[in-house]
């Protein structure tokens, strides 16, 4: 024992100091209800008391039913592979959420099952059964739906404008509000670039606009009312305007007469709007609250606008990410859990909260009418913005998410930097047959893919 | 051990059993039988429950179908067949190959050549230097990954101003941003993650060489080139092996620094995937954990064939000098 020296009294220090610390840690909370949630915004409209000092949303359930609510804010990857384990497996001693939130991007995956073997409990009969079904806006059950079956209760509509620096595009001259069509928005946009190279300011792009992710060539897609998937997983990849968008899309971010750079980095997109290196991008109406945090030196100099459509049947506008609410099927109570959507998404109180803590419409149509949605907005020059936004969510498109929609935005992805490679080698003129030829391979790809994986 | 336990048996045994009489006899008989096993079982157990276990059931899950909790199906080897048409997977393989192979040309000489420079006795502070290369690796992936998307980072990144340093103009090369680069990047994060790691193997293999060896070739007249072709790297082999075959396996199985560089994700348009996180993006983003498995147990497949068919080149090598 000597040779150990001072080894042997540190370690059983370390051991009695281990033992002390797991004696003396505080067992978590017992609630009687618990909700996941991957967003510190979520979190806070649930948690913080109210505008006038009274209670916090959770609290104000407990006076009401008598159930005391926890609500844990988690990694949003790691309450996802939480999430999936549990749901994937039928003997999980781990107790699961009575209520859990999940993004549009990842709720394809918990839709692989059969539609009575999915994770979550249906909410069409709580839906039917209270009257909320014809109060929320129906496009926006479309993502968290399987065969008509929803599974769960969406928390915003997101729909898409387009912000753009007026202040840059007066100087160049250019009323960038009356394009009403994307061809004449490139124009504008090209006149402006142009404009602004020319007096040297050779970093200033007119978009911020990806080439590497589909996002926004989705919301144009979608605008003209395709999805690459329906939620029956019937492929669209191959239908004509899509090549004729993607197309435009990839013109608009290669060859001569691009307008479009990506943000540069991670982070770095709201740096680059400051500095006027790009003048318009896609907003959606959680993009604001960010502005109005990262790029305050940007007060009274942005505006909103529609988006700008292909044919005159098209929606002004899109829509760009979003979260649902569901009720895990193996939780202990789902009439209990039912209860807790009412209080924490629906209630006076809980559109009143979230009024106050975002700019995030929720979708409930009948709250639209308050009177915070028409006030002027000074961060953009005193525009209606938020009424903009109201105006949008009315016309919001359908979008569909299943297990295979990241596939198709992974075939996208891969027909457009291929039209953007043949722009770049000249070979513009034939890009539409061009972008066509390779939609339909993508189009038989992805069909392959849904024979395969597909559970009927 | 075994020998321990037979040889207290004997000594000890007669003075019990006079005391204890034959019943504790024969539980200590029972005990002497059973002590090895009841000494292996934690390990035993926690192998079996932990790995063995698991690894069975991937075995069964890459022959099923599933995506909820009550209902899969058995589809025999449809997973594998599919997989073996599936061109993102061979971009995945293509991709993890092409790493592995750069990163092995540039990683084994660069960190010989380390390993030689450190090595002479000319260099001073050789100790701090071994440190500083060294270093690197204690770090771990994640952590690199952090700072190498910090490095390079198209406006503010070190990358982009040291090359200002000698190109005219702003330069915002967007490493990470572009698929072509993509991969590069995740090179130079990987390449200075582990080029000290093989330092120190070299390090400790040329110390190891005769230094006999070496007299005896200067006074034949071999000069440096011919004393290091021909005495070092034989002298070294063992150790370039160990290394290639370390340096292949981690590079075939590379996940959390692309996956920590490229923020979550397998860079633009996926173009960094690497089979592994193809794996990742089935099973845990798609949900489909039998596609997933099977992806696993292909990469067993191929990191066996290409460390046997390292092993065999390197026997044949060795054979050869």
């Amino acid at each position: 024992m000597r040779h150990l020296g001072p080894v042997l009294p540190m370690m059983i220090l370390l051991a009695v100091v281990a033992l002390g610390a797991i004696v003396a840690r505080r067992p978590p909370e017992r609630t009687d209800l618990s909700v996941w949630v991957f967003a510190d915004g979520h979190a806070d409209i649930f948690r913080d008391p109210a505008a006038d000092g009274g209670p916090s949303l959770v609290r104000l359930h407990r006076q009401r039913t008598g159930k005391s609510v926890g609500v844990e804010l988690l990694f949003w990857r790691a309450l996802e592979v939480r999430l999936l384990s549990m749901l994937l497996s039928p003997d999980s001693t781990s107790a699961p959420p009575d209520l859990v939130a999940v993004e549009i991007g990842a709720i394809g995956k918990f839709f692989r099952a059969r539609v009575d073997d999915v994770g979550f409990v249906p909410l069409n009969d709580y839906l039917e059964r209270s009257g909320w079904k014809d109060r929320i806006l129906a496009s926006r059950f479309a993502p968290y739906s399987k065969n008509g079956v929803i599974f769960g209760m969406p928390y915003d509509v997101h729909p898409v404008a387009i912000a753009y620096r007026k202040d840059l595009f007066d100087e160049a001259g250019i009323d960038l509000a009356s394009a009403h069509t994307w061809p004449q928005f490139h124009e504008m946009c090209l006149a402006a670039q142009q404009y602004w190279h020319g007096r040297g300011e050779r970093e200033r792009f007119a978009m911020e606009l990806t080439t590497t992710q589909v996002e926004w060539l989705l919301c144009m897609l979608m605008q003209r009312g395709i999805n690459p998937l329906d939620d029956r997983d019937n492929v669209y990849l191959a239908d004509p305007r899509v090549a004729e968008t993607v197309a435009f899309y990839a013109r608009l971010v290669a060859g001569p007469r691009k307008v479009g750079e990506p943000p540069p980095g991670s982070g770095g997109g709201y740096r680059e709007l400051s500095q006027g290196r790009r003048a318009a991008f896609f907003c959606p109406d959680w993009r604001p609250m960010y502005l109005k945090r990262y790029t305050p030196s940007l007060e009274g100099e942005l505006r909103l606008m529609p988006m700008p459509r292909f044919d005159a049947s098209d929606a002004p506008t899109a829509t760009w990410g979003g979260t649902m609410f569901g009720i895990p099927r193996n939780c202990r109570d789902p009439d209990a859990a039912w209860k807790l959507i009412e209080t924490l998404l629906l209630s006076d109180e809980a559109l009143a909260s979230r009024r106050r803590h975002t700019s995030v419409l929720p979708p409930v149509v009948t709250d639209w009418d308050a009177p915070v949605y028409g006030q002027a907005d000074p961060f953009f020059g005193g525009q209606h913005a938020m009424g903009l936004y109201v105006e949008l969510a009315r016309q919001v498109p359908v979008r569909y998410a299943t297990p295979f929609t990241a596939v198709a935005q992974a075939e996208l992805t891969d027909v457009l930097g291929k039209a953007m490679n043949a722009i770049e080698a000249g070979r513009d003129r034939d890009l539409e047959s061009l972008c066509q030829g390779w939609l339909n391979e993508s189009a038989n790809e992805l069909r392959r893919r849904v024979k395969f994986g597909k559970i009927e | 051990m075994t020998s321990d336990v037979r040889h207290g048996s004997k000594t000890l045994t007669p003075a019990l059993s006079r005391s204890t009489g034959r019943g504790s006899r024969s539980l200590w008989r029972l005990q002497h039988k059973l002590a090895p096993y009841l000494f292996v079982s934690p390990f035993v157990v926690l192998f079996v429950l932990f790995l063995l276990w698991p690894l069975a059931r991937s075995v069964t899950l890459s022959f099923q179908r599933g995506g909820g909790s009550q209902r899969t199906e058995y589809i025999g080897w449809a997973n594998y067949s599919f997989l073996l048409q599936d061109r993102y997977f061979w971009f995945a393989v293509g991709n993890t190959v092409g790493y592995a192979t750069v990163f092995l040309a540039i990683q084994i000489p660069a960190a010989l050549g380390l390993a030689v420079l450190l090595n002479s006795k000319r260099v001073r502070g050789r100790a701090l230097f071994r440190l500083a290369f060294f270093a690197t690796h204690l770090v771990g992936a994640a952590f690199v990954g952090i700072v190498f998307a910090q490095l390079l980072n198209p406006r503010y990144g070190l990358f982009n101003q040291m090359i200002g340093l000698f190109v005219p103009g702003e330069v915002t090369i967007d490493w990470l941003g572009r698929p072509r680069t993509a991969m590069l990047s995740v090179l130079f994060a990987g390449l200075w993650l582990s080029i000290g790691y093989g330092m120190v193997y070299f390090l400790a293999a040329l110390q190891a060489v005769d230094r006999e060896l070496y007299e005896a070739a200067a006074v034949d007249g071999a000069g440096r080139w011919s004393r290091f072709w021909h005495i070092t790297l034989p002298g070294v082999r063992h150790v370039t092996a160990f290394l290639s075959l370390f340096g292949l396996i981690g590079a075939m199985q590379m996940f959390e620094l692309p996956y920590v560089l490229f923020g979550q994700s397998a860079g633009p348009a996926n173009s960094a995937i690497t089979i592994v996180m193809y794996l990742y993006q089935y099973g845990f983003q798609a949900g489909d954990l039998g596609y997933a498995a099977a992806v696993g147990w292909v990469l067993v497949g191929l990191i066996v064939a290409l460390a046997v068919l390292q092993a065999v080149l390197f026997r044949r090598q060795g054979r050869a000098t």
